[in-house]
């Protein structure tokens, strides 16, 4: 089955989450049939920059169906900054259960 | 009709914004995309005639929620003023804290200096947390941004101080005396946008906004201000408890204040 759009830009963010796959995503945002974003936290709370590889955000449809996890960070000549201003459109599932005390 | 509660903290609010311009040569205004303040720019519209008249600085470290980032660019143009976005890094602090406690400082020293502030307009709130009590209107910090809580100086007669070290800076509090249900009920007569992660979904909803790493949703089914009000006004869970900062011990955001921290 080939690839949505969506999908195929995922797996580039993965492979490289540059400024250029982040604004393919933007883009390619409100033609998907996602809705709802939740930030998984891998090691709570972040003490470095460089922590936020861990964490991801699970990206879901307008059911709360599970669709695909994106990084939530960007990568530009090595330099990590974070990537949440690109995720503008979705809405938060991230509740207080899930939150990994540090 | 505007409850005289309401008109009256309002008047004050106006009264110390508008002391804030006159005093001061170059003003701005520190703005989380919050409840309260966003309260504080609807308030300076109202002080300056439908105006802004100052920038407003966004401190971001790049996790913040994405509604938020959203809520920040509709109400710029929607309101037409000035946003200065100032990134801050992320990395270890001395304090425990470890985004709040040294980095986002850093980055208003960074942004202060750079345009050369002497004065910021914060909206704190006395009832938010045990050492914002402990502030003045207007409260001066040093050069280094620090915050001397045992010595500050005397606020009689609406005559508040404008004097702060040669390279230092005063920090304009004019939502001191309101408390969260005041916000709520002022956002409802006044139409105030609000960040839409203050209303339930599923179930949650946000009381406090930080970014996404220290900010959690709380229990609640309140999806509108009404619902908010009618849920202030018999809750017992405190306003911050989903954020993490203020859980570390009980003199860590005294700790953060002193250094600098908003």
């Amino acid at each position: 089955m080939p690839k949505s759009d969506i999908e195929a830009i995922v797996e580039a963010l993965w492979k490289a989450p540059t400024k250029e796959n982040w604004g393919k995503f933007v883009k390619a945002l409100p033609k998907s049939k996602l809705k709802y974003y939740k930030v998984v936290f891998k090691k709570g709370k972040i003490k470095r920059v460089g922590d936020l590889v861990h964490d991801y955000a699970e990206l879901y449809d307008a059911k709360e169906k599970l669709v695909t996890k994106i990084p939530i960070y960007q990568k530009n000549s090595g330099k990590i900054d974070g990537a949440t201003y690109f995720m503008k459109g979705l809405l938060t599932l991230n509740r207080v259960d899930e939150w990994i005390k540090a | 009709m505007i409850s005289q509660d309401l008109k009256t903290l309002e008047e004050r609010s106006i009264y110390i914004i508008r002391e804030a311009k006159l005093k001061f040569k170059n003003v701005a205004a520190l703005w989380s995309m919050g409840k309260d303040s966003t309260t504080m720019l609807a308030l300076t519209r109202k002080a300056f005639l439908g105006k802004i008249p100052f920038p407003v600085i966004h401190i971001d470290n790049g996790i913040d929620y994405p509604e938020t980032y959203e809520f920040r660019e509709e109400l710029a143009k929607k309101w037409n003023f000035k946003v200065i976005v100032e990134k801050s890094k992320i990395m270890p602090d001395s304090v425990g804290s470890a985004c709040c406690g040294k980095n986002k400082p850093e980055a208003l020293k960074k942004v202060m200096k750079e345009y050369g502030f002497d004065a910021l307009i914060v909206s704190i709130r006395r009832d938010e947390h045990g050492i914002r009590a402990k502030e003045r209107y207007m409260s001066p910090r040093n050069q280094s941004f620090k915050w001397d809580y045992k010595n500050q100086p005397a606020e009689l007669w609406d005559d508040y101080s404008s004097k702060s070290d040669a390279k230092g800076h005063i920090r304009v509090h004019p939502l001191l005396d309101w408390n969260e249900i005041d916000i709520w009920r002022y956002i409802k007569q006044e139409k105030v946008p609000v960040n839409p992660l203050y209303f339930s979904r599923n179930g949650f909803r946000f009381r406090s906004l930080g970014c996404t790493h220290c900010t959690i949703a709380l229990k609640s089914n309140a999806k509108n201000v009404d619902d908010i009000i009618k849920e202030l006004e018999t809750t017992k869970v405190e306003e911050r408890s989903g954020r993490s900062m203020d859980k570390e011990n009980e003199y860590v955001m005294q700790r953060l204040r002193a250094l600098g921290y908003m």
